[in-house]
């Protein structure tokens, strides 16, 4: 995946996101911007971004939707972190312990949201739906992808 | 596939540089207050495809029929003027005793935009103002004829930010007819501001108009601000109430029309 697709891959991202917001649906859908993070860790999974990288992304998330800028960077930070520091390949792990992981980043995602953000109802609903939808998204992601991966595993 | 291992060295090294990266760009989008400035640019994007879609949606039409155009413009004609004199109507049955000098001395000022996505999930109500002139205050008030709009929060690029009385983190002190006195606070929901009453010396009623009283410093006295929806009474306070206020103003029945800077 080179660069220039990733940048793409953003702004597609940025504009399902503003859509989304728009049509007043953004709290009942998977987040966008978790969801393209952990499909880069499906699509390739040895050639991840650097950490760096996943900083820009969360920063460029922040300053466009959000009054603070401290959520999606935050998260994205460790998301980083992870990818790029921990023993085993994200596709090495158990399903559990994907859905685990996935879970506890959105609740920390949509906690700082809720905090920093708005603490109106909509984001409030989000904190309760969103971990569960992401995980929803990546079950549908292992599903597809699992035979592939088992080839190079 | 084993995954190769990186020395913790250079792990610390990495994490020590991310962290200094995290820092700099959050003390950064603070201090250049960067996410007002991307979030309009942002929505000035997506307004260029909208205006391009009815472009091109109106010339299919100018080409189907020149004669339902025409008469679409006279409707929008009529709908603008209906809209004029229904706030006209409106100002002058809710007017009171207050008589509010309606004059705008710097110019024509319009709405320019309004930040619908904010307004719409996050509690966060704003509006844009292009004035043509240079506020000599850094804080001023705006209103609609004789409607209060709200208060001017932050300058993005040309335009200026308006915090309507909706916004959660906006006051407005009130007054009704009757002599009772409040600050009003904003819900965060559409039209609505709240305010407290501990005292019930002074009576009021469902429909009580509220206007503004100019002690705050900001809002010039006289302005109407909206009308008494509903009471609300605490079991464990009996001498609270809450008071919920529905604005004049409506945000979405107001792109491009004139306001009045109070500055």
């Amino acid at each position: 995946m080179t660069d220039f697709v990733r940048v793409l891959i953003f702004c597609i991202s940025v504009i399902l996101n503003y859509i989304l917001i728009n049509f007043e649906i953004w709290h009942l859908m998977p987040d966008i911007f978790i969801c393209i993070v952990i499909s880069y860790a499906a699509l390739s999974p040895i050639k991840l971004p650097s950490i760096n990288y996943f900083l820009i992304f969360g920063f460029l998330a922040d300053i466009l939707f959000l009054n603070s800028t401290l959520p999606y960077i935050l998260t994205l930070l460790l998301m980083g972190l992870y990818f790029n520091f921990s023993q085993r390949w994200w596709i090495q792990l158990s399903l559990l312990e994907q859905i685990l992981l996935i879970f506890l980043i959105s609740i920390i995602l949509n906690s700082l949201i809720f905090f920093f953000h708005s603490s109106s109802e909509i984001v409030y609903v989000r904190l309760l739906l969103n971990p569960i939808l992401n995980s929803i998204v990546w079950i549908l992601i292992f599903i597809f992808y699992r035979k592939t991966w088992l080839k190079n595993i | 596939m084993q995954k190769t291992n990186i020395p913790f060295r250079k792990k610390i090294n990495q994490t020590v540089l991310s962290l200094i990266l995290f820092v700099f760009l959050i003390f950064l989008s603070n201090y250049a207050q960067i996410n007002n400035h991307s979030q309009r640019i942002l929505a000035k994007f997506f307004e260029i495809p909208q205006a391009l879609i009815s472009e091109v949606y109106e010339q299919i039409r100018t080409f189907e029929t020149e004669r339902v155009i025409a008469l679409e413009k006279e409707i929008q004609l009529y709908q603008e003027k209906i809209y004029q004199q229904n706030l006209l109507i409106e100002e002058l049955q809710n007017s009171g005793f207050f008589l509010f000098e309606k004059q705008n001395n710097f110019g024509e000022v319009f709405i320019s935009g309004f930040d619908e996505v904010n307004y719409k999930c996050c509690k966060r109500h704003r509006i844009f103002i292009t004035p043509t002139f240079e506020p000599s205050k850094k804080v001023f008030s705006v209103s609609q004829g004789s409607f209060a709009v709200g208060k001017s929060a932050n300058k993005v690029f040309e335009e200026y930010e308006v915090a309507l009385l909706s916004d959660p983190n906006e006051y407005v002190s009130l007054k009704t007819t009757k002599g009772f006195f409040c600050i009003g606070k904003g819900t965060g929901n559409a039209q609505r501001i709240q305010c407290k009453n501990e005292s019930k010396l002074i009576p009021f009623e469902e429909g009580d108009v509220f206007y503004t009283t100019g002690f705050d410093g900001v809002y010039p006295e006289g302005l109407i601000v909206g009308k008494l929806d509903k009471v609300v009474e605490f079991q464990d306070d009996v001498f609270l109430q809450e008071l919920q206020i529905i604005l004049f103003f409506d945000p979405y029945k107001s792109i491009s029309k004139e306001v009045i800077v109070h500055d």
